[in-house]
C-alpha cells in the first residue's frame, strides 16, 4: 500500500468515529489539513494528548497547538484478527499500533503502520508519518516503517 | 489479624448473604430480563441472610445496571430506601467499588441494610466484540479510526508490551486459563461445567487480538448476583456465617487518565505492568493485612495477562515473575496461592465481576465446590487498567 493509494488502510466506520469532546475538534481540523498538531500548555509549555481543558501539570487553560515531532517510534502494537463490525471482515488481520514521540514524554497516539506485515512489526520500530483520507473530511494520521538512512 | 480500621467493633461491615440465578450464555435468559434475574438473585441474598428483602435499606451497583433504585423498591416493596449509589465506569471495574460503598454505607449509618447486585441480559447488538458497544466512550474518536473498537483491542497493546518486557509467554497465559477452566469442572454453577479445556485446544482457538486467543477473554453471559451487606452487630441476630469485609477500595495509579480508553498515554514504566500498585497499597494498609497473609485470591479475569499483572501489582509475586509463579502450579487448588476456585470470569460466569465476591465469601464460609483446607483471608479484584478500578479483602 502507498501513500497514494485510493484504499484507506481501514474502511469508515461511521458515527463511532465522530469526535464527541469539544476539545477533539481542532486536533481533527489540523488533521484534515494533515498536520499532526498536539496540545501543549501556553504557560509551562509541556505537551498532553488525547486534548483536555486544563493543564494537568500546572492548571492553565491556556494552550497552543504545535506540530508533533517527526521522530516517531513503535511503543507497542496488536493485531486484530476479529472483526467487530462487518466492515472489517475484508480487513483482518490488521494491526493497531501505539505510536511514542520518544522526545515527549508520555506522549503516544493510536494509529496503524500500513506498509508492514503483522509478524515484522517489532517494539521500537521507527516510523515515519503519512496521511490517509479514511472518510471525506476525516484524514488519519498513520505510519509506514522509516527505512534506514544509507 | 484485626483490621486498622476506625469503625468502632459492631458497627463493622460485613456479608451476610449471597445470591445468584442460573448462570448461562449470553442471550439465553432474555426473555426474562435483567429487572427479574436482579430481583431473583436478590431474593436468594435475602433468604442466604435469613432477612427479609423489604428490609434492605440500601442498594449499590456498577456499570450502569438498568435495575434502576425504583425498579428496586417496586418489585422488593422496600420499605424503607435510604441509599443508592452507582459507580462509574464500564465493564467490571466497579464491582468491589460497588461493595466498597455499601460498606460506607452501613459503616456510617445511612443504611441497616445495603444490596450490592449486578445484572446482565445481552441484548442483540451489545455484544462485548461488537464495535458498537463503546460508542458512548467519549475518546472513542481517537481509536474507533485505527480499528480499536472493543475491549480485547484496547487493552492488547499493554498485554503485548508486558510480554516483551517480562519475557511472559502464551504457554503462561494458557497456564491461567486452564487452571480456571479445571476449577469450573467441579462448579455446576460454571457455564463451562462439563467442557473441559486442554491446551492443546487453548492453541488451536482463534486469535482475538494478539496475543489474545479466545480462551484468553472472558465469556458472554446472563446472569445475576447479590450481596447483602450489614454490621456485625446486626448480623448477630441473623442465622448465617457473616464474613468480614476487612477492606474495600476504589483507587488506582496516577497518570492513567487516558489510558485503554483513550490514547494510551499512561507511565511508560506502568504501561505494560498495570495501575494497582497504589490500590493494592493502600487496600492492604487499611485492612491490617500483608500479601502474605493471603490465603486465595479471586482475580478480575476478564483477560488471561491481565492476572497476571494483577498477581504483580498486589504483591502476591515479584515484578516480571507471574509467569514463573503460575508455570510453578501455585494458582492451582494445590498450590500456594489458589485463583479463581469457581472458574472465574473466564470459566464460570461474566458478572461483570460481582461472582468473584461470591466466591470468595463461599471459600470463607466453607462451601467452595473447590473448598481450600485454608482460607482465613481473601482478596477480590475487580478491573485492572483504568483508574479508579477496585478490590476487597474479605476474612472469616
Amino acid at each position: 500500500m502507498t501513500m497514494t493509494s485510493k484504499t484507506s488502510y481501514l474502511p469508515d466506520l461511521g458515527a463511532i468515529a465522530a469526535p464527541q469532546l469539544p476539545e477533539h475538534v481542532r486536533f481533527w481540523e489540523f488533521c484534515a489539513r494533515r498536520e499532526l498538531r498536539l496540545q501543549r500548555c501556553a504557560a509551562c509549555t509541556r505537551w498532553r494528548h488525547p486534548p483536555a481543558p486544563r493543564c494537568p501539570h500546572c492548571g492553565s487553560p491556556e494552550s497552543t497547538w504545535e506540530l508533533a515531532p517527526a521522530r516517531a517510534e513503535l511503543f507497542s502494537y496488536t493485531i486484530v484478527h476479529h472483526a467487530s463490525t462487518p466492515a472489517l471482515r475484508d480487513r483482518v488481520p490488521y494491526n493497531v499500533a501505539i505510536v511514542a514521540f520518544p522526545e515527549l514524554v508520555d506522549m503516544r497516539i493510536v494509529s496503524n503502520v500500513i506498509d508492514v506485515p503483522p509478524h515484522e512489526l517489532s517494539i521500537g520500530m521507527a516510523l515515519q508519518l503519512t496521511w490517509q483520507e479514511q472518510a471525506p473530511g476525516r484524514v488519519l494520521p498513520l505510519f509506514i516503517r522509516k527505512e534506514a538512512i544509507a | 489479624m484485626s483490621s486498622l480500621s476506625p469503625v468502632p467493633e459492631g458497627r463493622r461491615a460485613c456479608i451476610v448473604g449471597i445470591g445468584e440465578t442460573r448462570y448461562t450464555k449470553r442471550g439465553v435468559q432474555a426473555d426474562r430480563g435483567e429487572w427479574a434475574l436482579a430481583c431473583e438473585a436478590t431474593v436468594a441474598a435475602a433468604r442466604d441472610a435469613g432477612l427479609d428483602p423489604r428490609r434492605i435499606e440500601g442498594l449499590a451497583s456498577f456499570s450502569g445496571d438498568s435495575s434502576l433504585p425504583w425498579l428496586m423498591q417496586h418489585a422488593l416493596g422496600i420499605e424503607r430506601l435510604r441509599f443508592a449509589s452507582m459507580v462509574w465506569g464500564g465493564g467490571g471495574s466497579g464491582a468491589c467499588g460497588a461493595l466498597a460503598h455499601a460498606v460506607a454505607a452501613v459503616e456510617s449509618g445511612q443504611a441497616a441494610n445495603v444490596l450490592v447486585f449486578r445484572s446482565i441480559v445481552q441484548r442483540p447488538g451489545s455484544r462485548y466484540g461488537e464495535a458498537g458497544g463503546f460508542s458512548e466512550v467519549p475518546q472513542i474518536d481517537l481509536l474507533a479510526p485505527f480499528g480499536m473498537l472493543t475491549p480485547s483491542s484496547m487493552m492488547a497493546p499493554t498485554f503485548t508490551r508486558y510480554m516483551h518486557e517480562y519475557g511472559i509467554r502464551t504457554e503462561h497465559l494458557a497456564e491461567v486459563a486452564l487452571a480456571f477452566r479445571g476449577n469450573a469442572q467441579r462448579n455446576p454453577r460454571a457455564v463451562m461445567h462439563g467442557v473441559p479445556l486442554t491446551l492443546e485446544q487453548y492453541l488451536a482457538s482463534r486469535m482475538i487480538s494478539e496475543p489474545l486467543r479466545l480462551y484468553d477473554c472472558c465469556q458472554e453471559n446472563d446472569g445475576a448476583c447479590a450481596l447483602l451487606v450489614t454490621t456485625e452487630e446486626r448480623a448477630r441476630d441473623l442465622p448465617g456465617q457473616a464474613v468480614r469485609v476487612l477492606a474495600a477500595q476504589q483507587g488506582g495509579n496516577a497518570g492513567w487518565g487516558a489510558a485503554t480508553m483513550g490514547t494510551h498515554t499512561m507511565p511508560a514504566a506502568e504501561y505494560g505492568w498495570g495501575n494497582g500498585e497504589q490500590l493494592a497499597r493502600d487496600l492492604f494498609g487499611a485492612a491490617g493485612v500483608a500479601p502474605g497473609e493471603i490465603d486465595f485470591a479471586q482475580i478480575y479475569d476478564h483477560f488471561t495477562p491481565a492476572v497476571l499483572m494483577t498477581l504483580e501489582n498486589f504483591g502476591l509475586c515479584g515484578r516480571g515473575e507471574a509467569g514463573d509463579f503460575v508455570a510453578a502450579g501455585n494458582i492451582r487448588p494445590s498450590g500456594s496461592l489458589p485463583l479463581n476456585t469457581s472458574g472465574g470470569l473466564l470459566s464460570e460466569a461474566y458478572i461483570h465481576g460481582l461472582n468473584l465476591v461470591a466466591e470468595a465469601v463461599r471459600q470463607l464460609r466453607g462451601e467452595s465446590t473447590t473448598q481450600l483446607a485454608k482460607a482465613r483471608t481473601g482478596l477480590v479484584t475487580a478491573g485492572l487498567g483504568s483508574t479508579p478500578f477496585s478490590a476487597a479483602i474479605l476474612a472469616a
